[in-house]
């Protein structure tokens, strides 16, 4: 029987490759046509390891995603420090990209329903009936309609 | 009279930039590499503690007891020192407006 010998891949160290580059860019054309991601910048850890940071929308552009190169790996973790995915394929990396930044979106939108939902049923339930009180009554659930935009 | 701190874009990127230089500064101090305290918080790579260090993530308010200790400063003063450089706002009223 013959054992093919494959042949074994060098770790990778150093600045990102135009082609990784690329195919993240890829993944995010959406997320950044949507407003949902602002830009990346890149950086590195103090072992030469290149990280690429997606930043969330302005003013605060918060770090939503870090892929970083570990030797042959690509790790992908959010803001947080929390790993999302690892793997040694960019175009798999770069489709996880894709998912959790879809995710992202779907978990805004989720918090933002459930705030409309609270807001419309502290208007439905105080505001409604004050407006026939006056005005002076409306001045005491404001600061509660507040808290919750 | 509004007293708020202006927080444009470029102040708040600076911001987590000179947290990030501060918390070098520390761990360096400690004598230890990145891996090194990634291992201490128990992280399994160290790219957060880079990503930190680089102005691009915040010490999760859960893990700052930990890194504190990690990184030799009493967790008050260092939960106190963060605060500034990620809601300057929140830490002039809690720290610097007398009631």
């Amino acid at each position: 029987m013959t054992v093919l010998q494959f042949s074994r891949r060098e770790p990778e160290h150093g600045a990102w490759h135009r082609s990784e580059m690329q195919r993240v860019a890829d993944a995010c054309a959406e997320p950044i046509a949507r407003g949902e991601v602002s830009g990346w910048e890149t950086g590195m850890t103090e072992a030469g390891d290149p990280q690429l940071y997606l930043l969330g929308p302005a003013p605060e552009r918060e770090c939503v995603i870090c892929l970083s190169r570990l030797g042959g790996n690509y790790v992908l973790e959010d803001g947080q420090g929390r790993i999302l995915f690892e793997h040694d394929a960019i175009d798999v990396l770069a489709e996880q990209v894709r998912g959790s930044l879809r995710r992202k979106t779907k978990a805004i939108v989720a918090r933002a329903t459930i705030a409309w939902m609270a807001f419309k049923e502290v208007f439905e339930e105080k505001v409604e009936p004050a407006l026939a009180e006056p005005v002076e009554i409306v001045s005491l659930v404001a600061p509660e309609l507040v808290a919750l935009i | 009279m509004n007293t708020q701190v202006a927080k444009g874009p470029d102040e708040t990127k600076l911001r987590r930039r000179d947290a990030g230089a501060w918390l070098k500064a520390l761990r360096q101090r400690a004598g230890y590499s990145q891996i090194q305290l990634a291992e201490r918080l128990g992280y399994k790579y160290y790219t957060f503690i880079a990503q930190v260090e680089n102005g691009h993530g915040r010490v999760p308010t859960d893990g700052m007891e930990a890194w504190s200790l990690a990184l030799g400063e009493p967790p008050a003063t260092f939960a106190r020192r963060l605060l500034s450089y990620y809601d300057p706002e929140l830490h002039r009223l809690l720290f610097e407006v007398k009631s």
